[in-house]
């Protein structure tokens, strides 16, 4: 990187984070740091949702998923103005006519404590654990490609996220979310049309897109009904929609965003603003995938983009037989430039041609081959190279000063995602957990010093697990998995506290325990898709919560039917 | 529930355009689908 992207990455990381702590610096009680004083307009809480939401994964992953696979991805986002709507009629309302500051709180109004506690505590565990991913993921990358130092990273980003959400609480996090959405929607803008610019003579927008089609990347919608295929229209409107339902709905992180709004009409306003705009941010992101995909096939290209792991290889035996790859993989590349020469000049015949079919099959089985080496040269190595096309891209082709801008971009998305993770866990922690069972007398400072303590606890929890983060394989995967495990059931028991009127408290906190444990059975013993797990769960806690409340109906089992406080 | 100084909002309408914009983006992406992909 150039002394431009330093200064360009620094001044807008400092501004940001210096920004959000000179904003907030007069927060002096609870409602003001937990829920910024219930001054926040739709607007921010519209950028802000959409920033909580946008990791720094959503910026490197998304683009290498569509280079790689295509841009089917973006139907995993149809449920989600489905599940807008559905929060602003059933959940907003709720929420702020009993002035929650959690949405579990809202649980022991309807049920009784331990559904609260029990949702709380799902919570914490699965967004305490995405929390670190959250750092270690960008963490990993740019250490591998920048050659950064890997705990250096996680600590740098790791303090200054902590210190501005320990500073400002809610509304800090609301007010960088504003500044870090305008970092990342212009660094991706940028590169859109940066890609569009280094396309070849001759070769317009629409010739890319067809070109991209040629390869079968313009595979955006697919009807057949497939319960294995993660990606198809059907589990995006049903899955995708479910998911968006537990996220949005019943995770803090999201929620505190929308209870933070001056009233229920600005927060739902806020939502409407994510629904309009969510779909059309992530076909940018993933077009930008797209983009580079078809650079690549007028620019040789490398046959695994992730240059530590290639670097790795070449120091083990397996070195001839990778450098034999990569030199087959440029001769592929060199005898794709005689089946486009046509294309500069207009003739598109090339692009439904058996030559180009076999190129692409070759190409494929080239990457696939160098995979399986990786895999067996380093067992230990990540042989998945998707989250690292972008990044590499970004480094080698774009002009300095806008390299800086995208990392910044990269690193704001990182931010913008754990401030709201710890300003949510320490909300939680403090509410539902610290001044519901530890301390009920204190007062407003001293729980402004609480909620403090736990943000600053978190962070550190959150360093520490994405320090850790490195010894285990597989993790990003996992975490995202472990999400899913936990939503189906907590969505599930919001439903039954809005939709099943006479199902007593005791019912739905055993159904939502059976419930976990058939998700749980999925996970281990069956091949169904993970999306699928939040329509089990929150179908299983409705069913068997109506199941017990009717067996307890039977007056020799009079515990299951306990009244409902609320 | 709403405060009294705040006006009247058109929810329904508002949920309906959304999901309705939703719809659009869906046709207009099958529509890219099916003059673009050939695989």
């Amino acid at each position: 990187m150039s002394g431009l992207d330093w200064f360009v990455l620094i001044g807008a990381t400092a501004f940001i984070v210096i920004y959000g702590i000179w904003k907030t610096r007069k927060n002096r009680n609870i409602d003001s740091f937990l829920l910024g004083d219930h001054k926040t307009p739709w607007w921010t809480i519209g950028l802000s949702v959409m920033a909580t939401q946008a990791s720094a994964i959503t910026f490197l992953s998304t683009p290498g998923q569509a280079f790689s696979d295509g841009m089917r991805f973006i139907q995993f986002y149809f449920g989600l103005p489905i599940a807008m709507v559905i929060i602003c009629i059933f959940f907003i309302p709720r929420f702020f006519q009993m002035k929650v500051f959690t949405v579990y709180e809202y649980l022991e109004q309807r049920f009784d404590l331990k559904t609260r506690l029990l949702a709380a505590f799902l919570f914490l565990v699965q967004r305490g654990l995405g929390a670190g991913i959250t750092i270690f993921a960008p963490a990993i990358i740019f250490s591998a490609i920048l050659g950064w130092n890997l705990n250096l990273t996680i600590i740098i980003i790791g303090l200054l996220v902590t210190l501005y959400t320990f500073t400002g609480g809610t509304t800090a996090v609301n007010v960088t979310h504003k500044l870090q959405m305008a970092v990342m929607m212009g660094g991706i803008i940028t590169a859109l049309i940066m890609t569009i610019y280094l396309l070849p003579e001759g070769i317009g927008f629409l010739d890319s897109l067809k070109i991209a089609g040629a390869h079968g990347r313009m595979n955006i919608i697919d009807f057949n009904f497939d319960i294995d295929n993660r990606y198809t229209f059907w589990s995006g409107i049903t899955g995708g929609t479910f998911l968006a339902l537990a996220y949005f709905g019943t995770d803090q992180s999201q929620a505190q965003r929308y209870l933070s709004g001056q009233s229920v009409r600005q927060s739902r306003l806020g939502l409407m603003f994510n629904a309009f705009f969510k779909v059309p941010m992530q076909f940018i992101i993933l077009l930008t995938g797209i983009m580079v995909y078809v650079f690549y096939q007028f620019h040789p290209s490398p046959v695994f983009f992730n240059s530590h792991v290639e670097s790795e290889i070449l120091a083990t035996p397996a070195k001839e037989e990778y450098l034999g790859l990569k030199e087959k993989w440029h001769q592929e590349y060199l005898s794709r430039q005689s089946i486009y020469t046509g294309l500069q000049g207009g003739d598109e015949s090339s692009l439904l041609s058996a030559e180009l079919d076999q190129s692409i099959n070759t190409e494929k089985q080239i990457r696939q081959e160098t995979k399986l080496l990786v895999e067996k040269a380093l067992p230990e190595a990540e042989s998945r190279d998707t989250d690292y096309i972008f990044i590499r891209f970004i480094l080698d082709f774009l002009p300095k000063g806008i390299i800086g801008l995208l990392i910044a971009a990269i690193l704001a998305a990182g931010m913008s995602s754990t401030a709201s993770e710890l300003n949510a866990l320490a909300s939680t922690t403090t509410v539902d957990f610290y001044k519901r069972i530890v301390n009920q007398s204190g007062s407003e400072k001293h729980y402004v010093y609480a909620s403090k303590a736990f943000t600053l606890m978190w962070g550190l929890i959150a360093m520490g697990f994405a320090a850790f983060g490195s010894l285990f394989d597989n993790l990003i995967q996992y975490v995202n998995i472990v999400g899913s495990i936990f939503y189906g059931t907590i969505l599930g028991i919001f439903f039954a506290a809005f939709f099943l009127k006479r199902v007593s408290s005791t019912s739905v906190f055993i159904a939502a325990l059976i419930a976990e444990a058939i998700v749980l059975l999925c996970f281990w013993q069956t091949e169904i898709g993970f999306l699928w797990y939040n329509v089990i769960g929150c179908s299983a806690v409705m069913l068997f919560s109506l199941l017990i409340t009717a067996i307890g109906k039977n007056p020799e089992m009079p515990f299951l039917n306990k009244k409902n406080p609320g | 529930m709403l405060p009294q100084s705040e006006p009247n909002i058109p929810w329904k309408r508002i949920y309906i355009f959304i999901l309705a914009w939703n719809g659009a983006l869906i046709a207009l992406f099958y529509l890219i689908t099916l003059i673009f992909n050939h695989k």
